[in-house]
């Protein structure tokens, strides 16, 4: 109990080292909301306006405290997150929450499909690579598996919005869904999401099943050598059962913890795709506020991400002894 | 009597510039679209040419080059006129040709496809909040007026007439003008919007209310239904007043902004006011009651959907039933949208040479003066380039020609500025056939299309400058020019960097720094941390010179931005407007800014 209590405490300490750091490290970037807001006016026309007539009506649009010290501004902020109130969005002028909360669903969709997508095909791959070891189809997937594990997903991405999407227009270039359906549990709908989210899921999940594939046949050819997978075939079980119950478990199990930070991935891991593809999720929002300095807002979309990393972590720490008894014994259940 | 009627070719209008910035439009808040019609007389025109040759002489900016905005329209199932014919030269085309009828479907088609830059369902219509003030505001709201280029004429529009009667102006609204919700737009909300905009700092106020806000409420008034008086505080220009009002658009509804109105004429004090104004700007108007052809419908995160409005007084000139507005957020977006046939057009977007190859034969590129461009802007107060000599080698080194090209990207977007005097339409050599006609002779050049090197060397050897080294250098110092910018602006970083290696290679250290956009006007442009800056050397709202030398001598910018002097040492081009080399140009642009000329 004491194991789960510190291990609370620990992730308890780095959201908050984590948070602290990110509301230090973006007030380092160079300008501020006043200045991109001041830039807006000016290159509004506003060239005439006065600098005291600028700085007037930004201070009526902000709701920062521009001239308190930086150490008063992080105080307050953090006794206000504590609170579960995440500040006001400068430049949407809405509550964090409420810009970020309807962005969360559209974004969870595409990480996570693309995470499904990656993880079984990843798996099965690698399961099937690893019973054909050696072949011409094992080294080639191999060798395809490593060239895609090492390609960045925004390239994919580029090279399916420019072929797929304008090229040959199989696919739109952006939105969540065709504007003439209504959102609800319709298969015109759902059908629209998913062919919306489509270059977006497969950008990420072509780069992703590589790495999976070839952790899960290293994990599946050193079971395979045990001596207990020799023993099971000897018994004469059938050979289904082995690859399931013997191989399958016990090579996926090392890989429990990777698919728990990949979980925790869940909100960040599109930031660069969803701008790439125009989709309005949390990453989308995410780069909006680093460009107009909207701090409330930036560090809303950096909590979220850093939350869910660590609760990924954190679980997946707090349950691999449950999963693999061999691993329990206080501290040195840490799989990772 | 000379008339420039016909000549100004004058416009201005939103949007010009290319980049977005940061994925946010550059293209929005258009307040401007303007260009008056003039009637020249000779002490206007002289009054103009000095204040060109002042600037000339002193360079208080270099200017480079104009622009030509690009417009693209599809012409398959649209029917829209050529790109010669002058209709198009109206800012902007998707503004008024689809009001005038001139922008029809031609084809089996429902939905009139444009672009927008901020995410659909977060875009809002109070134009007094400066953020995300979208696109479909062209077609929600009716401009007061219309300035053809063609005819150089403002017509009437939503304002269908005026009279200027001594220091009254008066306005009458369109009959049958219509909000979206049935009730009438009358003199009152016309009178609201230009209350509005001058209690947020708008340029009018100068004129009607220069001291007091306080009394804006008892200059502008609704006398009846239709008519709106002005009470102007002196005498004015009528083509500074058309200037002002002509692009404003009709969005003051009374059931959306009369009660600010309202608190804003019963203010006691500039603090009460100001409270009323920050609540004003951060009111947020997703679903706004327009009174322009099309009515706003829905918007979700892709797209903007507007259909049309039967009541509208130009309704029956338009043969489709609605437009959507798609979210593209970046020109390269923008581009493929037009090289994919998935937009039918856009009202201004820079495209390079390589993308324009690309767009199908059924898209038209029209080009339209735009009467403003890149200049390098000197901050006064920083040395070298507080000597007017260092100035004017810079001027002599910089072939404008090359720079107009490069930033240009293989477009005709950019033309080379012939003389560097603050006036444009370089484009229809209108600089040199009208306003300087005469006495171009005067004016330097600077070379067009050439490095003047030895002109340059002589001005830097008589400002204490010698040549070590193939580097200028002073007491010991290299003579070191560093050129800030915008880096968003991808055209004018081009322009910039070609400036640089002329310069470089003229022996003056010079070097492009160039700032995250929001940086650069944010903080280094705004606070005078440059020593030669990127800027637009002209008025990016109004095309009458008038505009330009205000901007150049008399605006905030220029003395607290580029810390501009008030006096200049300038020859004289007509001896009897000045005596003396001595000369305030602020007091000359006021001169121009009185009707009495």
């Amino acid at each position: 109990m004491s194991y789960i209590l510190k291990r609370l405490g620990r992730s308890a300490l780095t959201v908050f080292v984590v948070v602290s750091a990110s509301f230090g490290l973006v007030r380092l970037l160079p300008g501020g909301p006043l200045d991109y807001l001041r830039a807006q006016m000016i290159q509004q026309g506003g060239g005439d306006l006065s600098a005291a007539e600028i700085n007037r009506r930004i201070a009526a649009q902000t709701n920062i405290a521009v001239d308190e010290p930086v150490y008063v501004q992080y105080v307050d902020y953090m006794t206000s997150i504590v609170q579960g109130d995440f500040g006001r969005s400068i430049w949407y002028e809405e509550p964090v929450a409420s810009v970020i909360g309807p962005a969360i669903p559209w974004t969870v969709f595409l990480t996570a499909s693309a995470l499904f997508l990656t993880f079984t095909v990843g798996v099965s791959l690698g399961a099937f690579m690893a019973y054909k070891e050696g072949s011409t189809f094992d080294v080639t997937s191999t060798g395809v598996g490593l060239v895609l594990n090492s390609t960045p997903s925004y390239v994919v991405a580029l090279l399916l919005i420019a072929f797929l999407g304008y090229q040959f227009q199989l696919f739109p270039t952006g939105g969540r869904y065709a504007s003439e359906l209504t959102p609800g549990l319709n298969v015109p709908f759902l059908a629209s999401v998913l062919y919306h989210g489509m270059l977006p899921i497969l950008s990420m999940a072509v780069v992703g099943f590589g790495g999976w594939a070839l952790s899960m046949r290293g994990n599946s050819i050193r079971v395979l050598g045990e001596d207990y997978l020799r023993v099971a075939r000897l018994r004469g079980l059938p050979t289904r059962r082995i690859a399931i119950r013997y191989v399958a478990r016990n090579a996926i199990l090392p890989m429990y913890t990777g698919l728990m930070i990949a979980i925790g991935t869940v909100f960040g891991g599109a930031v660069i795709i969803e701008n790439i593809f125009a989709y309005p999720g949390v990453g989308f929002y995410l780069i909006q506020a680093i460009n107009a300095r909207d701090y409330p807002l930036m560090m809303g979309g950096f909590i979220l991400i850093t939350v869910a990393m660590v609760v990924g972590i954190t679980i997946a720490d707090l349950t691999y002894g449950w999963l693999d008894p061999r691993a329990s014994g206080g501290e040195s259940r840490e799989a990772y | 009597m000379i008339s420039a009627a016909g000549l100004t070719a004058g416009l201005a209008g939103c949007g010009g510039r290319q980049a977005t910035q940061n994925g946010t439009p550059t293209d929005h808040n258009s307040v401007d679209d303007s260009a008056p019609t003039v009637e020249l007389d000779d002490e206007t025109l002289a009054l103009m040419q000095e204040l060109a040759y002042v600037t000339n002489q002193a360079l208080p900016v270099l200017p480079l080059q104009e622009k030509l905005a690009q417009s693209f329209q599809t012409t398959d199932d649209w029917s829209v006129p050529s790109k010669d014919n002058s209709k198009m030269q109206t800012y902007w085309p998707t503004d008024w040709l689809p009001r005038e009828g001139e922008w029809t479907a031609s084809g089996d088609v429902e939905r009139l496809t444009l672009a927008q830059w901020a995410v659909p369902s977060d875009s809002q219509y109070n134009p007094w909040n400066t953020k995300n003030f979208a696109e479909p505001r062209r077609t929600l709201f009716d401009r007061f007026m219309k300035y053809n280029l063609d005819s150089q004429e403002y017509t009437g529009y939503l304002i269908s007439d005026w009279a200027l009667d001594g220091q009254t102006f008066t306005l009458t609204v369109r009959e049958g003008q219509t909000w979206h919700d049935g009730s009438p737009a009358t003199a009152t909300d016309v009178a609201n919007q230009i209350k509005l905009d001058i209690y947020n700092g708008g340029n009018l106020g100068e004129f009607v209310a220069p001291e007091d806000k306080g009394t804006v409420a008892d200059r502008v008034t609704a006398s009846d239904e239709r008519t709106v008086e002005l009470s102007l505080a002196g005498p004015v220009n009528e083509d500074i007043l058309l200037a002002y009002l002509q692009p404003k658009y009709l969005a003051a509804h009374e059931g959306t902004y009369g009660e600010f109105v309202t608190r804003l004429d019963e203010a006691g004090s500039d603090e009460e006011r100001s409270a009323v104004i920050g609540e004003l700007a951060s009111k947020t108007v997703s679903d706004p009651v327009g009174c322009g052809p099309f009515a706003f419908e829905n918007a979700d995160s892709q797209r903007t959907l507007v259909s049309k409005f039967e009541d509208h007084p130009d309704a029956g000139n338009i043969n489709f039933p609605e437009i959507e507005y798609l979210y593209k957020p970046s020109n390269q977006s923008r581009w493929n949208g037009l090289i994919n046939n998935e937009t039918d057009g856009s009202a201004t977007l820079f495209m390079p040479r390589n993308k324009l190859n690309q767009l199908p034969d059924s898209v038209q590129t029209t080009l339209i003066p735009r009467h403003w461009g890149l200049g390098l802007l000197f901050n006064h107060e920083r040395e070298p380039v507080n000597d007017v000599r260092v100035r004017k080698a810079i001027a002599h080194v910089i072939n404008r020609e090359s720079v107009a090209k490069n930033s240009g990207a293989g477009t005709r977007s950019k033309i080379a500025v012939t003389y560097p005097s603050g006036l444009t339409s370089e484009f229809s050599n209108q600089v040199e056939g009208t306003w300087l006609k005469g006495v171009t002779d005067k004016f330097e050049t600077y070379g067009r299309a050439e490095s003047q090197t030895e002109k340059a060397a002589a001005l830097l050897e008589d400002a204490g400058y010698e040549k070590q080294n193939g580097t200028w250098k002073k007491d010991g110092e290299p003579l070191h020019i560093p050129i800030k910018g915008p880096s968003g602006f991808s055209d004018w970083v081009a322009g910039a960097q070609t400036a640089v290696s002329q310069l470089k290679d003229f022996g003056i250290k010079a070097e492009s720094v160039m700032k995250d956009s929001s940086t650069y006007w944010g903080k280094d442009y705004s606070n005078g941390d440059f020593v030669v800056g990127l800027q637009g050397w002209a008025s990016y709202n109004q095309s009458y010179p008038y505009f330009h030398y205000k901007f150049l001598y008399d605006s905030h910018s220029a003395k607290n931005y580029w810390n501009s002097p008030s006096e200049f040492e300038s020859p004289v081009l007509h001896d009897d407007l000045r005596d003396g080399e001595t000369v305030a140009p602020a007091d000359l642009v006021a001169q121009l800014s009185t009707g009495d000329n």
